[in-house]
């Protein structure tokens, strides 16, 4: 058993040898640039790129280097590989002993080792200095969800949104929390924060479809689904939502209600059945098959 | 009594898989078993469909999920079996309302169908124990099944390696499905990894 593991390893070590990246330094630095400006968390290749081309032409980066060092350690944490984290976070320290950004950091290094009450005490201490720190919160919050403490977490974001109703992130933060409770009703109430500040967003319209339709409620689901199908028509949970709550409502109602309905359903099933056929062709015919067979299993269900 | 349970190289792999992709998230999917018999009540899953990683609480996308899951099993001739639930944080993995909810979905279609709970712990450790404790319905409630190894020989080493060298940045839950209908949650690239590494 030992041996033929080993085995298996000596092979894969070797093909991902050849997998190292052949990238030029400016390629490199062009690519991290491009992931920090676009928020794009591909952690595990920002620290390879770093350990094969950059860290070696650290000095060729000039003043960007400290938003690297920065970058790099946030992105070692996420594939836990402490030392590469530490590494930068020194550096960081050294150049700036007083920055609040560089003391974050310290405290997310923590928080990777499971040192919750250090880093805890880090964030109240920048809280002191600073009590609108932001992020400062946000860590504590993802603290109190790691020890898995939901409650507190909850009441602690809700404050925190009291402050900064606009933060749309933090309501989908809430939104998932209170999911993770059960509680579809106020997991709502912060989907509609973020409509309100964002109307034209069909993602948010599609989520509230989804907590609807879980909460049973088809007749707003389906105009929620409706709604994000037309701003984004491409959006396949929005036009698969639309058909099963149409679906649902046709199985429950009459007249002309139930004419309506059934038609909406049928638009969608065209919709979706369309979509698979253009996108799949004809060499996957056989997964365009299964789709078919599922809008056809729905419709049985309903009539 | 419920019946013995084993569980393919490749279901195994998937499942790794999918909880490797998204570490930070909680996960779940389906397994998939040849249909057991009045004789033998045996469970061999022989595939895993990776269901979700972004909001595990709602219902559409996984009635969407489902249902074309099971045109597929008909027409393969398996039958969803099993499932498996990940949560997002490290701790205690005893089974959660909703992974108690979907799986007594799956036993009204199966009366002998398995709950997989993952310890997240165990990832730490692929190659020494199995990532998952199972848990069958003995009168309407949910038990432990007290059986150690399930995984058919060698699995944890491949899955093991197949982490190590990266394979889950292909691997297509339908979540991703969804995002892009062309990505397949069949993954047949799996099993051609497998393959490879595996000397025949």
């Amino acid at each position: 058993m030992r041996n033929r593991k080993s085995r298996f390893l000596t092979q894969f070590l070797t093909r991902k040898d050849k997998m190292a990246y052949s990238m030029s330094v400016a390629e490199a630095k062009a690519f991290l640039r491009k992931v920090r400006e676009d928020q794009i968390r591909c952690s595990k290749k920002i620290v390879d790129i770093w350990e094969e081309v950059l860290v070696k032409n650290s000095f060729s980066l000039g003043e960007e280097v400290w938003l690297v060092y920065e970058q790099v350690c946030l992105a070692a944490l996420d594939c836990a590989q402490l030392d590469i984290a530490e590494g930068c976070y020194q550096a960081l320290k050294a150049q700036f002993p007083n920055s609040l950004r560089v003391r974050k950091l310290e405290g997310m290094i923590l928080e990777a080792e499971e040192e919750y009450d250090r880093a805890m005490a880090i964030y109240e201490d920048i809280l002191e200095k600073d009590e609108t720190n932001a992020i400062a919160t946000k860590r504590i919050i993802a603290i109190l969800k790691a020890q898995n403490k939901i409650q507190d977490a909850v009441e602690k974001l809700n404050k925190y949104l009291k402050e900064h109703s606009l933060d749309t992130e933090a309501w989908l933060e809430l939104c998932d929390m209170y999911l993770h409770e059960l509680d579809y009703n106020k997991a709502a109430f912060c989907i509609e924060e973020c409509i309100l500040s964002n109307p034209h967003n069909h993602l948010y319209h599609q989520k509230l479809g989804e907590i609807k339709y879980s909460q049973c409620e088809y007749q707003e689901a389906r105009s929620y689904f409706a709604h994000a199908a037309k701003l984004n028509p491409n959006n396949m949970r929005a036009l698969f939502g639309l058909h099963l709550s149409a679906t649902n409502l046709v199985s429950s109602q009459k007249g002309t209600q139930k004419t309506e309905n059934a038609r909406h359903a049928a638009w969608a099933a065209k919709q979706i059945k369309d979509r698979y056929k253009t996108q799949l062709g004809k060499n996957r015919s056989g997964d365009v098959k299964i789709v078919e067979d599922m809008l056809e299993a729905l419709k049985m269900s309903s009539s | 009594m419920p019946p013995d349970v084993s569980v393919s190289v490749i279901a195994y792999c998937k499942l790794v898989l999918h909880l490797s992709k998204y570490p930070h998230c909680a996960v779940n999917g389906v397994l998939l078993a040849k249909k057991p018999t009045k004789e033998n009540r045996s469970l061999h899953f022989v595939d895993v469909i990776p269901l979700f990683h972004l909001a595990l609480e709602l219902t559409p996308m996984l009635e969407v999920a489902m249902t074309q899951i099971e045109s597929y099993c008909s027409q393969q001739g398996l039958i969803i079996a099993g499932y498996y639930h990940a949560g997002a944080v490290i701790g205690d993995p005893s089974p959660t309302f909703i992974a108690k909810r979907i799986a007594d979905k799956i036993c009204e279609n199966l009366s002998d169908g398995c709950l997989f709970m993952v310890n997240n712990n165990k990832l730490k450790q692929l190659e020494e124990s199995e990532i998952y404790r199972i848990y069958c319905r003995h009168d309407g409630k949910w038990e432990i099944k007290d059986q150690k190894v399930t995984v058919e020989e060698d699995g944890m080493p491949i899955a093991s390696a197949l982490v190590d060298a990266q394979v889950y940045d292909q691997l297509v839950d339908f979540d991703n499905h969804l995002d892009n209908i062309t990505l397949d949650w069949k993954n047949t690239f799996v099993q051609e990894h497998i393959e490879r590494v595996v000397p025949q």
